[in-house]
């Protein structure tokens, strides 16, 4: 499903090239679980947005669906994003003034789907996530927890193959972040691809594969 | 779909109350203007477009004098002789107020408008009663305006009642028409024939001796035949220029269609625009739309990091560029649709200010016409879309990693940009707080200015044409002023400082410089009433009453005089010139002092008792003048002013001026300062970490405000820089008007700067404080 090959990320400053990410390849499959570790600065973060085709890479080639990514342009990438790729952050990143119906139906405007089939997918996510009677509420209203619960319903509500997650827990405490991480393994289990990067060594075993990555380069890959 | 994004411009503008209500404030008002101006605009350009045949009507104009002023002969002679002339017509308006007296009872109108049987025909006007092919049956008679009608006549029917005019010119009513529309820049309460030679209102006596010299200038329309070529017709009859002589050498056509705003001639009395205010107006509407759209992107621009995340996390879930850019497109969109509302909404709320501000009356209704409110929505749309699209550009191009992964860099490369839309409002602040000082400091020139003589406590009262059996009433009416202690001077005279309408050829011998001269006559209180010395020669004495006069020193200088020895004014039966006066103001300061000819002689057309009162008796002497002419004079109108009030009306469009730009200053400097105000709110925002280390490491508020003040400093610095010679460039221009001007020192260029500076400290102080007291550790604990 995604092929990296040989890739480089990296800035230029007047002396200097400081690289993020030195030469990686790395092979998922669909319906993969992988964990990416990694100290600060490691590149986590960037090799995510550049699977999620949010960031380009400096060399390399990337293959979504065997789709040449270094190639595409930019309404291709939206394509992708509207119907094959889902995110969730850290910082949750919902949209402040829309409700939790809203947030989880914006996705599917984009998309251009009709309205009454935006109805029936929205109402299925909040009753998934049991959060119908939140359904007004606005994200300032919510806890963290329900805030990344909206967040997942979001991401998903459009049915991707692939759901990328950054550090989806980390702004949770503990109890949350398992109930969020025992989501992510459910939807896991019926057919999502999902790349998570976490600190959280805990939580790093949800996924069944872990990639540690340190200064830019690959230094583990370990099915667990 | 549409829905959905119209729900998300709504909720962004809930959320952010602070800055939707600053920038719809932004634009109403400005809208609000501009739809002002739009309505003066229109107003001013519909002038005399109601006549039927206004396309085809001309003015004869005499070239070479550059005067809408020429012999009333010469209508027939060209009409006569040029078969491309369809119709012609004779006007003269006097807009002095007209003495009128139905019965017994007096009145004052406005003005008065002499004019022949054709003017019926060649302008769209209509009767009320009364026939329209020949309105005026002979020489006596007049025509009323409806509202004239009632005012002399309440619910009589007027029709073949007399009235005299000026008192001895009697008058029978023939017909009633209604009353010219507020848009005609001919228009008068009372039309009379201008065959009868008592309404040949003016007259100009080239030598008294010489009947051959005399003319009775009026103003002549032409309506020409359908397609009639004006420049072709003009060039046949200045071909021929002796048919015209000796009323012009050469003669122009001014269109009726431009009479009111681009007529340049003298001896128009039509009513008269300002081409140049419109154009004005036209300016500042254009700027203050400008700046307030320059306000919306500011204040949005300062929302950047909360409208960069918005736009990141949209890509990340599927939002393409179109997308992001639709949704500031609609959201400008709505904002401007609501501010059009409000806008209109002020404009009818604040109509009856806008109608004393412009000095004319305004037709709301224009705003409701289906084409106008179709092409100012385009134009509101137009407002939204170039507003909304400059932050589509900024904004649409925002990189969701960057954005989303939390390490937002505020890109500082639109800074420029910024600072260059604040730098363009305070450069116009400055302008405007400069121009609003100067033409405030203007009128206080000229109203403070020397007059010459002393406006102060002397009343001028406006004397009608007394009736011969009531001449015994009107010498009492002064004897009982003389007598009171509260009055120091009575002068009787024709003609008065600020109305002079007596001009006559000087005919002086050995001097080539002969011209025509204004003749101010008077009786021998005159000097002492208005307080004018003698400067050279003596003063008249009661012996020398008919036989000599005095001039100003602008006289004296104009015609090379060395000194008074047989000199002699050789007109009107002739005067000795036996004394020189120091100049005095006898028009407004628009103009420079110029010869003036003062004659001692008895005259039964005086036009004003002028009284001086004494001093601190202002009070009591205005009572019994009122007193005393109520008991010998009732049967007359009483006018009176007081000569320093009447001067200082003479401003009255400049003073309109100042207000006017000094309103536009106000709301300039109102979007100025919330355009800069957002700015301060990003630009403490984007240096919040930066304050907070600052003052973990020590730094006092007062340091953090200076750093934080400093960029603005620079701002508007560079503002006063650019401003400073635009501003004296247009001051320069709007002085040259004057024959009187203040001087554009530099103190008011320092003023100007230091206000702007001022406003703009205080408000981006405002939010300064409230950066720099803010608890470092709030800033500082997210990092």
């Amino acid at each position: 499903m995604i092929s990296l090959r040989h890739i480089y990320k990296y800035y230029d400053s007047k002396f200097q090239r400081t690289f993020v990410l030195k030469d990686i390849d790395l092979e998922i499959s669909e319906g993969e679980f992988v964990t990416i570790m990694g100290p600060s600065g490691a590149g986590k973060s960037t090799l995510l947005n550049i699977v999620g085709m949010l960031d380009e890479p400096s060399e390399g080639e990337y293959y979504f669906l065997d789709q040449p990514v270094h190639k595409i342009n930019e309404k291709k990438k939206v394509e992708f994003h509207r119907n094959y790729v889902g995110f969730i952050f850290q910082a949750f990143h919902l949209i402040d003034e829309l409700t939790v119906y809203e947030n989880i139906e914006t996705p599917l405007v984009y998309k251009g789907m009709k309205v009454s089939l935006r109805k029936s997918v929205v109402a299925d996510m909040l009753d998934r996530f049991n959060m119908v009677a939140k359904k007004d509420l606005f994200p300032a209203q919510l806890s963290g927890g329900q805030q990344q619960l909206v967040a997942i319903a979001r991401a998903i509500a459009g049915k991707p193959k692939l759901l990328l997650a950054d550090e989806p827990t980390g702004n949770l405490h503990s109890d949350q972040g398992k109930q969020i991480m025992e989501l992510l393994k459910n939807l896991n289990n019926e057919g999502i691809t999902i790349i998570q990067v976490t600190h959280n060594e805990e939580f790093a075993k949800y996924g069944k594969r872990i990639i540690r990555l340190a200064d830019g380069m690959t230094s583990s890959d370990k099915t667990t | 779909m549409f829905k959905y994004y119209l729900k998300v411009a709504f909720r962004n503008l809930q959320s952010n109350k602070k800055f939707f209500v600053i920038s719809i404030a932004g634009f109403a008002f400005a809208i609000s203007v501009c739809l002002s101006i739009f309505l003066f605009l229109a107003k001013e350009f519909s002038y005399d477009s109601y006549h039927k045949d206004n396309g085809q009507i001309v003015r004869l104009i005499n070239v070479k004098e550059n005067s809408s002023l020429l012999d009333y002969r010469a209508k027939d002679i060209l009409l006569r002789n040029y078969p491309e002339f369809e119709d012609a017509c004779l006007v003269q308006r006097v807009d002095h107020p007209i003495a009128v007296k139905v019965g017994e009872k007096g009145f004052y109108l406005d003005d008065i408008l002499s004019v022949d049987n054709r003017f019926f025909e060649i302008f769209s006007v209509s009767f009320e009663t009364g026939t329209q092919t020949r309105p005026f049956d002979n020489i006596n008679s007049a025509i009323l305006t409806e509202s004239t009608a009632r005012t002399l006549f309440g619910t009589e029917n007027p029709l073949g009642k007399d009235l005299m005019i000026w008192g001895n010119v009697p008058v029978t009513i023939t017909g009633i028409i209604k009353d010219f529309p507020d848009n005609s820049s001919i228009s008068a309460g009372i039309l009379v024939n201008a065959e009868n030679e008592k309404f040949k209102f003016t007259q100009w006596i080239g030598d008294s001796r010489d009947l051959n010299t005399y003319q009775w200038p009026f103003q002549i329309y032409f309506k020409l035949n359908k397609n009639v070529n004006p420049d072709q017709l003009l060039a046949k009859i200045n071909g021929r220029n002796e048919l015209l002589k000796p009323y012009s050498e050469k003669i122009g056509f001014l269109k009726l269609n431009d009479i009111y705003l681009h007529d340049h001639t003298t001896g128009s009395t039509t009513k008269q625009g300002n081409a140049g205010l419109l154009k004005i107006l036209t300016g500042i509407a254009f700027i203050i739309l400008i700046l307030s759209v320059i306000n919306y992107i500011n204040l949005t621009v300062a929302q950047q990091y909360k409208r960069n995340k918005d736009a990141g996390v949209k890509k990340t879930i599927g939002a393409d560029r179109i997308d992001i850019i639709f949704h500031f497109l609609l959201e400008s969109v709505v904002v401007t649709l609501i501010a059009f509302i409000l806008g209109f909404f002020i404009v009818w709320l604040l109509l009856p200010f806008y109608q004393t501000l412009f000095n004319t009356h305004l037709d709301f209704n224009l705003l409701l016409r289906f084409h106008w409110l179709l092409i100012l929505a385009g134009t509101i749309l137009g407002v939204g879309l170039i507003s909304g699209s400059g932050l589509a550009i900024v904004f649409s191009g925002v990189s969701p990693a960057r954005v989303i992964t939390g390490s937002v860099i505020l890109p500082g490369k639109k800074k420029y940009l910024r600072n260059a839309l604040i730098v363009f409002q305070f450069t116009i602040s400055v302008i405007l707080i400069f121009c609003v000082i100067i033409v405030l400091r203007q009128i206080q020139f000229v109203k403070h200015k020397d007059a010459g003589f002393k406006k102060e406590q002397l009343l001028k009262v406006d004397l009608p044409e007394i009736q011969p059996n009531d001449v015994q009433k009107s010498l009492a009416f002064l004897g009982e002023l003389r007598k009171s202690p509260f009055i120091k001077n009575v002068s009787v005279t024709s003609g008065v400082p600020g109305e002079i309408r007596i001009s006559m050829g000087s005919n002086m011998e050995n001097t080539n410089k002969n011209m025509s001269v204004p003749c101010l006559l008077a009786d021998t209180a005159f000097l002492e009433t208005f307080g004018i010395k003698v400067i050279k020669g003596r003063n008249p004495g009661h012996g020398d009453f008919g036989k000599v006069c005095l001039i100003n020193e602008a006289a004296y200088k104009h015609f090379d005089f060395e000194n008074l020895e047989n000199k002699r004014f050789n007109n009107f039966g002739g005067f000795d010139i036996i004394g020189v006066v120091n100049d005095f103001q006898f028009t407004s300061f628009h103009e420079s002092i110029g010869p003036l000819c003062i004659m001692f002689t008895p005259r039964q057309w005086n036009t004003a008792v002028n009284i001086r009162f004494s001093d601190n008796s202002t009070g009591p002497g205005l009572n019994l003048v009122r007193k005393t002419w109520d008991e010998l004079l009732s049967a007359y109108p009483l006018r009176y002013q007081f000569y320093d009030d009447w001067f200082a009306s003479m401003y009255g469009p400049e003073e309109r001026f100042a207000k006017t730009i000094g309103l536009f200053a106000l709301l300039a400097i109102v979007i100025s300062c919330m355009g800069i105000f957002g700015l301060a709110i990003f630009s403490s925002e984007r240096k919040s970490k930066e304050i907070g280390i600052r003052k973990v490491n020590g730094a006092r508020i007062t340091e953090i405000m200076v750093m934080l003040n400093s960029d603005f400093v620079k701002l508007v610095v560079i503002a006063f820089v650019i401003a400073t010679p635009i501003a004296w460039y247009i001051m320069h221009k709007w002085l040259a008007d004057f024959a009187y001007k203040t001087e554009l020192s530099w103190w008011i260029f320092a003023v100007s700067g230091l206000l702007a500076m001022a406003i703009a400290l205080l408000t981006v102080s405002w939010q300064s404080w409230r950066a720099a007291t803010r608890n470092p550790v709030e800033a500082l604990r997210y990092e």
